[in-house]
């Protein structure tokens, strides 16, 4: 294999992106795009110059793809996910993996079956600033990590919700979907399992959904860590915020979109003692291909240079199956009112 | 033909664009929540000698310029569409984003060029109507040149859209403006410009000493900004110049204007005594050549 033949199941907003994309990196031949509605896989499908469908099942009995990607919401994840490793196709999917931690376990289990490389779409871990900290964590600048928060507000939520709305919150995951889960994927990147979460959740503008959710947990290895978040902040419309802090025995990490800030007690791995602003400016990520300003290209290139090698993809499904553990810990621990200890039992 | 000024006032400010942090962009969009508190920053640029200014197509910079532009008759209005949320939401009806009905009111208002597009994929119709309605919205600033929005742009040259940027050129050029391109991927869009033979004639992307958004690479960028000065096909606009806010005027504009070479270059500005020391700065680099301007048809 030269190039990843890929297939795109899904071409709303994040799909038609990943077509583009394909389009425009040298690792990609862009096969085939499906999509439920017949406009909208024909508007797309004849610029991109592929064939379309409208079933994603006609599509892998006629085409040869090694990989394909899953845009669709991830309610349909599992159902599209089982499909296609019944041809032993390669997949990426976008995240969440989908919204039940039973599915997502035996979607892992059928994936480690079928020994397919699998990805799944944390594409924060891309991002200039947050990989950057990663390294710093990494070359032992920050030393052992002793806490970590993990923060994330916005303005999403400030009213009562329609029926309809809800669902479809709902689908996707409720205050975890869009933003949250993410930064849970970095904290668990940059500090490992989770062993507890005692969580509290608040419900303000919907009986079904929280609102506000915090907790306490404890990291193997003994870190402690702290989770505050809430996607009805008023001050936060438009512009959210999503900040990780690690504070370690040797400096802390406080880092966001925009920047790292890093405190040094010493002089480490090329940085001097003291305070120091790493703006995401001065990490320029190079990539052949830039759109919009999520890190969707360097995502894409780490999964065809997987696919390329032969090796498993990072992040995998089983980094996504950890964040939904963590997010189901955390609202039994809510519902309960008492400590989850995990791996659960599922 | 139009007149290209070399220094130009850019608007990311203005509609809370910010590179450096969360709550620099909260605070710009509480600053800039009305035409006025943008009207000051281009009105203490145009009295530094700045003769252009960006606008994108939201009503409060809109408005700006418009009183700016009527005090003073030189000052030239760059405009780049669309702005793709903003367009949707006209598109859709703004003041009923997020409701159920949007959707329908978008089918029937483009109902015909919808199902042209769906009958034959041809989505050329669909974004005529759309630019026209986009152009529209604008057009009392009356702008020298427009230019298409990076997102779109990048999309358009990396799928070979040759139709659909025909289209742009000559409905550009029907309004009486020059059209040019914003990217944020230089090289790529240059070389599938040069291929396509569109008579685009202004590209804009970013241009900075660290790097930044200089897509594939620095280096790559810079080799493409000297074929385009030794070139008549186009002209070069800088944009990104200070790296996103982090870098001070002085380094930044040497760096564009004698190290690169480039000709034109946008400065997003955030306030009067920015805008002091910014255009103060780029007099002093460029000398006599901060009043040149370019005809560029």
């Amino acid at each position: 294999m030269n190039k990843v033949k890929l297939g795109v199941i899904g071409v709303g907003e994040m799909g038609m992106l990943r077509s583009v994309i394909a389009k425009a990196l040298p690792e990609y031949e862009l096969v085939a795009i499906v999509d439920k509605s017949k406009m909208v896989v024909k508007i797309a499908g004849k610029p991109l110059n592929v064939n379309y469908y409208t079933d994603h099942n006609k599509m892998l009995k006629k085409e040869v793809l090694d990989a394909v990607a899953i845009c669709t919401p991830p309610k349909s994840h599992y159902q599209i996910a089982s499909d296609v490793l019944d041809y032993g196709i390669n997949i990426f999917c976008e995240k969440t993996l989908t919204i039940s931690l039973k599915n997502v376990k035996e979607m892992l289990k059928k994936a480690e079956n079928a020994k397919v490389i699998h990805q799944v779409g944390y594409d924060r871990r891309f991002h200039p600033t947050f990989r950057r900290t990663k390294e710093i964590i990494d070359a032992r600048i920050i030393g052992d990590i002793m806490h970590i928060k993990g923060v994330g507000f916005s303005g999403e939520v400030l009213e009562d919700e329609t029926e309809k709305e809800k669902a479809f919150k709902e689908e996707r995951f409720g205050i975890f979907g869009s933003m949250d889960v993410h930064i849970l994927d970095l904290m668990l990147w940059y500090a490992g399992r989770v062993k507890s979460v005692f969580a509290h959740a608040k419900r303000k503008y919907s009986s079904s959904l929280d609102d506000f959710v915090s907790a306490l947990c404890e990291f193997n290895g003994g870190t402690q860590g702290i989770i505050d978040f809430s996607w009805s902040c008023h001050a936060y419309v438009g512009e959210s915020e999503m900040s990780i802090t690690i504070i370690g025995t040797k400096s802390t990490a406080s880092v966001n979109r925009d920047f790292i800030d890093l405190h040094l007690k010493e002089d480490a791995g090329g940085y001097e003692k003291g305070y120091e602003r790493i703006y995401k400016a001065e990490l320029p990520s190079f990539t052949p291909f830039f759109l919009t300003s999520r890190n969707l290209t360097p995502e894409m290139q780490a999964f065809a240079k997987a696919l390329l090698e032969g090796k498993q993809a990072n992040p995998s499904w089983y980094d996504g199956y950890l964040v939904d553990e963590m997010v189901e810990g955390i609202k039994i621990s809510a519902s309960k009112g008492e400590k989850v200890y995990l791996p659960l039992e599922v | 033909m139009k007149k290209l000024p070399r220094v130009m006032l850019g608007a990311n400010p203005f509609h809370g664009v910010s590179h450096k942090s969360a709550g620099l962009r909260r605070e710009y969009k509480m600053r800039f929540n009305s035409p006025d508190s943008i009207y000051e920053v281009i009105k203490k640029s145009t009295e530094l000698g700045v003769k252009a200014v960006h606008l994108y197509a939201n009503n409060n910079e809109i408005e700006a310029v418009y009183k700016a532009k009527d005090e003073c008759d030189e000052l030239r209005v760059i405009a780049v569409i669309p702005d793709v949320y903003g367009a949707a939401g006209r598109q859709m009806g703004a003041s009923t984003t997020g409701k159920d009905y949007t959707k329908l009111k978008f089918f029937l208002k483009n109902l015909p060029s919808l199902l042209t597009a769906s009958f034959s994929g041809d989505i050329t119709r669909l974004l005529s109507k759309i630019l026209e309605d986009e152009l529209r919205y604008i057009w009392k600033t009356e702008p020298d040149f427009v230019l298409l929005h990076a997102t779109p742009a990048d999309i358009a040259c990396a799928t070979e859209q040759q139709e659909a940027m025909e289209m742009f050129n000559e409905k550009i050029r029907a309004f009486g403006a020059i059209p040019g391109i914003a990217t944020h991927n230089l090289v790529n869009t240059y070389n599938k410009l040069k291929n396509m033979g569109v008579n685009i004639p202004l590209i804009m992307s970013p241009v900075n000493p660290k790097g930044f958004m200089m897509t594939p690479s620095k280096d790559e960028c810079i080799n493409v900004i000297e074929a385009i000065r030794n070139s008549n096909d186009f002209v070069f606009i800088a944009k990104k110049v200070l790296a996103g806010g982090i870098l001070p005027p002085k380094d930044a504009l040497r760096f564009v204007f004698d190290e690169i070479g480039v000709y034109s270059a946008a400065i997003g500005i955030a306030s009067v005594s920015e805008a002091e020391k910014t255009f103060s700065t780029a007099r002093e680099i460029l000398g006599h050549r901060f009043n040149e301007e370019k005809n560029v048809s």
